[in-house]
């Protein structure tokens, strides 16, 4: 080993013989200089080592962002791997930036903003605890939309559409009324639910929907409540379902009982305790038989034949008529 | 967002119109209807209710329902905002959040933040040069704010609209070159548009403000402008205007005496408030504020300027002007210098006391011009600075005047400097967190003036676990120590022979670019070897290890600096000691010896010798390792730097360490004795 003194020197280490005249170089080699390596920058820790098993996540985390590993101190691990190899850490995961993180939805975070929004909510009416008085009290629903997203420009056409709806039910029509009312409203009245909805989107605006829609409301009620005159020239064709009542059957069910009950082979029991007044083609309907007909005979037509109704069908007629049982 | 809403009865009864509708009323009738069968409902003999819509309800009481609470279109998210708290282990949020994006230093948060900002002003440049490029506008309603400004060029009709329009959006050269093109025309300006230019142009001197958007910009913004000097346009276009205006009212003087006065054109500012008083003119408070505060400007000792202020004072109470904190501050800062501090203190108290009679409470500014008064460096000690606290805290502040910045930093000046109370400087902190008043911290500057008091406060007069506490806090995200108060602390720690704060610290000093501070180095490997601790339990050598890691990290920052750098640390004898003596004790032998080659390498620029410790230190554990070369290599250097003890070391080598024959010459050529036979002879006698 060599070992020299350590005398301090001026001179400096830059290679050639300080003695030695310098060379003139005519022709310089084009030699490269060797691209400076950039220096890299020491890396602070990621953040999450420095957060403490105390801290206040709702404050580091507190809007919706994409995932990122040195912010989230949890051990998370996701995507698809062959067998034997292990699931994917969170440092550099693509799919853990992919899909959408509620970190910022955490309960406490809700509950501290429904805290802070509490002072601009009002009581709920102490007299609407049951959601039959809503009903009763609020009969009309209003339906608007509102769009919220990021572009240059905050309108919506959509926002225009006003959807009404309310119960049939609350409008107390009487027959005619209510038959009329539908067939004006058409397909907007669901029989399930006895819900009439009425979407108004001719307008430009909400406010004008919400007139319109108004409008429409107290024109088909009036509407519906008006008798015009024709509307007396409705025949049995006209009907928007069978009315025995109505019907020439009843006629002929007349005819027929008055002839029995002119007949001395009479054996309807029922018959024999009936006035002879009693058997005009609006008295005989009181009578307990032919009431049974009456409506064994509506519910075929109306309800359509099933074996029940074809059953009770046949048996008001035995019972009219003293007929065998089948 | 589906908003569901239910309509009361009554306004449905409203929009019916019924004609039933005064005795329809829920609950006046009351009992009509028990069935709630909906599907009997339209068969129900009630041949009453058929003709009034829905009163088929059975209420008892009126519903009342409450009134909406109103709220503004931000209140929302202004509460949502409240939720959140300050996280500390987060850089501020105009940085990236991501390990690499993250400012480490001073320096790197100030490029980070003026880039960004750098960015966004080219794009404004070329926004404004090109509005040609930027024909796609679909943004309903128009950002006005992402449309390039209106020029003088591109106006269609120009008009007394025209000026008004570029005042309001704050184009000051713009409003001018208005004015005068309208002018030339021979326009007949109405005086209303004239007074308001008037006031615009006076107000900020004839110049473009600064960008409002730029708020980094002002943040850093170093304070370079010189207040006091009189930098107004003289004859510029604000007085030409101002002859314009002929005849001249109140408003036309209050709106140039403002801008005089501001601007410190002091003489012209009192000269035109003569001229106006001459006239019988009424001017309005800003411009009696304005006056106030260059009241030392114009007259030249104690007495006068204490007459003029009185004057002007009185001069506004004739007027029946109602002073405000505007008044109150200038007052305060007038008396503050104005010339004998005997006097202007005293004369503080009075005004304080006569404004507060006048219903003008103080505001944040008007403390901070007493206690800069009364807490002077050279001043006699004044703790007024304790009763103020008493009076404001806990109290959440309003900006109300341009000084209220000021208060924080330089109460906590006092804290450190004039007073040296810990307590009260926490209590200072503790106000500066309530409520917004954090927005009171000002610029960056500021800031860290702020903070590096109170961090040095600190860092002395509490127990040092609870000032790491602070520490971990605080740095890096809010404050990151000026190399002068990382000092301090190493002083503290070194003090406090808290040496397992040091890692930490090293990392911090790496991170905050310190590595090139000599001062900063020396002291830490001269904390490193004066309170190494004792290999004795697994803890202790693990953070001995640890030690010994960050002396070797030293030498290798020091040894590979670039050689082009201003400044270049030089190695001294010390700070080699030091570093050999840690290497040693943290049992990095190795090390130690890539050391002691350095040292006897020829050409070396080292200041200094190393101390006689570290070398005996060294030598004693080369032997231990029979490393012979090393023993030679530290006595040739221990005798090269003029040590008497070089012979005793020979000595010592020869006897412990087997040497070959070429060895023992050398040992004997450095010591310039036969070594081995002196040492038989000793062993003889």
């Amino acid at each position: 080993m060599m070992l020299y003194s350590t005398v301090p020197s001026n001179q400096q280490s830059t290679g050639g013989d300080p003695d030695e005249f310098r060379k003139l170089d005519l022709i310089k080699k084009d030699v490269r200089q060797p691209r400076r390596q950039r220096e890299r920058r020491e890396l602070p820790p990621p953040r999450y080592k420095k957060m403490s098993t105390t801290q206040d996540w709702p404050s580091v985390w507190p809007v919706a962002r994409t995932f990122h590993p040195a912010s989230v101190p949890l051990p998370l691990h996701q995507g698809y791997v062959p067998s034997h190899v292990p699931v994917p850490n969170k440092f550099g995961n693509l799919e853990l930036m992919k899909i959408p993180n509620f970190l910022h939805l955490t309960p406490p975070a809700i509950q501290r903003h429904c805290e802070a929004l509490k002072k601009f909510c009002t009581p709920w009416p102490a007299e609407l605890k049951k959601e039959r008085e809503i009903d009763n009290e609020f009969p009309v629903t209003i339906m608007t939309s509102d769009f919220c997203h990021s572009s240059p420009s905050i309108r919506d056409h959509r926002a225009r559409i006003i959807t009404i709806r309310f119960k049939l039910a609350t409008m107390n029509f009487d027959e005619h009324a209510r038959d009329k009312f539908l067939r004006l409203v058409g397909d907007r009245y669901d029989v399930e639910s006895d819900f009439v909805t009425i979407v108004t989107d001719c307008c430009p605006l909400r406010q004008q929907n919400l007139d319109h829609a108004m409008y429409l409301i107290t024109a088909l009620y009036y509407e519906s409540k008006s008798v015009e005159p024709w509307e007396n020239e409705k025949l049995e064709e006209d009907m928007e379902k069978y009315v025995w009542g109505k019907s020439l059957s009843k006629e002929r069910l007349n005819n027929i009982l008055n002839v029995i009950y002119e007949n001395k082979s009479n054996n309807l029991d029922y018959l024999k305790s009936v006035n002879k007044e009693a058997l005009t083609p609006d008295g005989i309907v009181s009578i307990e038989p032919v009431q049974n007909y009456m409506e064994a005979i509506e519910t075929i037509h109306n309800k359509g034949e099933t074996l029940d109704t074809v059953s009770n069908y046949g048996n008001s007629v035995r019972e009219l008529f003293k007929l065998p049982a089948a | 967002m589906d908003k569901f809403r239910l309509m009361p009865l009554s306004r449905m009864r409203n929009a019916l119109n019924t004609k039933a509708r005064a005795t329809a009323i829920a609950g006046v009738r009351g009992i009509q209807n028990a069935s709630m069968d909906r599907l009997d409902a339209s068969v129900s003999s009630n041949v009453d209710t058929t003709e009034e819509f829905g009163s088929r309800s059975v209420t008892k009481k009126p519903i009342e329902i409450p009134v909406r609470i109103e709220r503004g279109p931000t209140d929302i998210l202004k509460a949502l905002a409240g939720t959140v708290g300050r996280d500390y282990t987060a850089p501020h949020y105009k940085f990236h959040d991501d390990p690499y994006l993250i400012p480490t230093s001073n320096m790197t948060k100030r490029m980070y933040a003026l880039s960004k900002e750098s960015g966004r002003k080219a794009a404004k440049w070329i926004r404004q040069q090109h509005p040609e490029l930027y024909y796609h506008k679909n943004a309903d309603p128009p950002a006005m704010a992402f449309l390039p400004d209106p020029t003088l060029e591109n106006v269609f009709e120009l008009t007394e609209e025209t000026i008004q329009s570029f005042i309001n959006l704050g184009l000051v050269t713009e409003a001018m070159k208005a004015y005068d093109a309208l002018k030339d025309k021979g326009a007949d300006l109405s005086p209303g548009i004239k007074q308001a230019l008037l006031e615009t142009v006076a107000f900020y001197n004839g110049e473009e403000p600064s960008d409002d958007d730029l708020l980094d910009e002002r943040w850093y913004e170093q304070q370079q402008r010189e207040r006091n000097r009189n930098v107004w346009q003289k004859s510029g276009f604000a007085e030409q205007l101002f002859q314009d205006l002929a005849p001249q009212d109140s408003r036309a003087y209050s709106a140039l005496i403002s801008g005089l006065a501001k601007y410190r054109d002091c003489d012209k500012a009192f000269a035109l408030y003569q001229e106006a008083s001459s006239k019988g003119l009424k001017l309005d408070t800003p411009t009696f504020n304005a006056l106030i505060s260059i009241v030392n400007y114009v007259r030249e000792n104690t007495d006068l300027r204490m007459q003029l202020l009185e004057e002007l004072l009185m001069n506004m109470k004739e007027q029946n002007l109602q002073p405000d904190i505007g008044t109150l501050n200038a007052s305060l800062n007038t008396a503050g210098f104005i010339g004998n501090f005997k006097i202007g203190k005293t004369l503080m108290l009075q005004v304080l006391t006569e404004f507060k009679g006048a219903g003008v409470n103080p505001s944040l500014g008007s403390y901070n011009e007493i206690i800069t008064t009364y807490c002077r460096d050279k001043g006699p000690i004044s703790t007024i600075l304790v009763d103020i606290m008493n009076e404001i805290e806990g109290k959440e502040y309003e900006i109300q005047h341009p000084s209220d910045i000021s208060f924080f930093v330089n109460a906590m000046e006092v804290c450190r400097n004039h007073l040296q109370d810990l307590d009260l400087a926490k209590r200072v902190h503790q106000l500066l967190m309530t409520g917004h008043n954090y927005d009171f911290i000002g610029d960056s500057l500021k800031e860290s003036f702020y903070y590096r008091h109170f961090t040095i406060l600190r860092v002395n007069l509490e127990p040092i676990e609870d000032f790491f506490n602070f520490y971990d806090k605080l740095v890096p995200n809010i404050y990151i120590p000026e190399p002068a108060v990382m000092e301090e602390i190493l002083k503290v720690v070194e003090l406090n022979g808290a040496i397992n704060y040091i890692p930490q610290l090293f990392s911090d000093i790496v991170m905050f670019d310190f590595t090139n501070r000599e001062s900063l180095m020396t002291l830490m490997l001269q904390i490193l070897n004066g309170e190494f601790p004792s290999r004795s339990t697994d803890q202790s050598v693990k953070l001995g290890n640890a030690l010994g890691a960050i002396a070797w990290k030293i030498y290798l920052i020091l040894e590979n600096q670039r050689e082009d750098y201003t400044k270049v640390i030089y190695w001294t004898g010390k700070m080699l000691g030091d570093l050999m003596s840690v290497l040693v004790k943290s049992e990095a032998l190795d090390q130690a010896c890539q050391v002691m080659k350095k040292l006897v390498t020829p050409n070396q620029k080292v200041v200094g010798a190393v101390p006689l410790d570290s070398l005996t230190l060294f030598l004693q554990a080369a032997m231990q390792s029979k490393n012979s070369a090393m023993c030679l290599a530290c006595l040739q250097y221990t005798s090269d730097a003029g040590y008497p003890e070089a012979s005793k070391m020979a000595e010592e080598i020869v006897r412990k360490v087997e040497l070959d024959s070429v060895q023992k010459g050398r040992v004997n050529n450095i010591a310039g004795f036969d070594v081995s036979a002196k040492l038989d002879e000793n062993v003889n006698a």
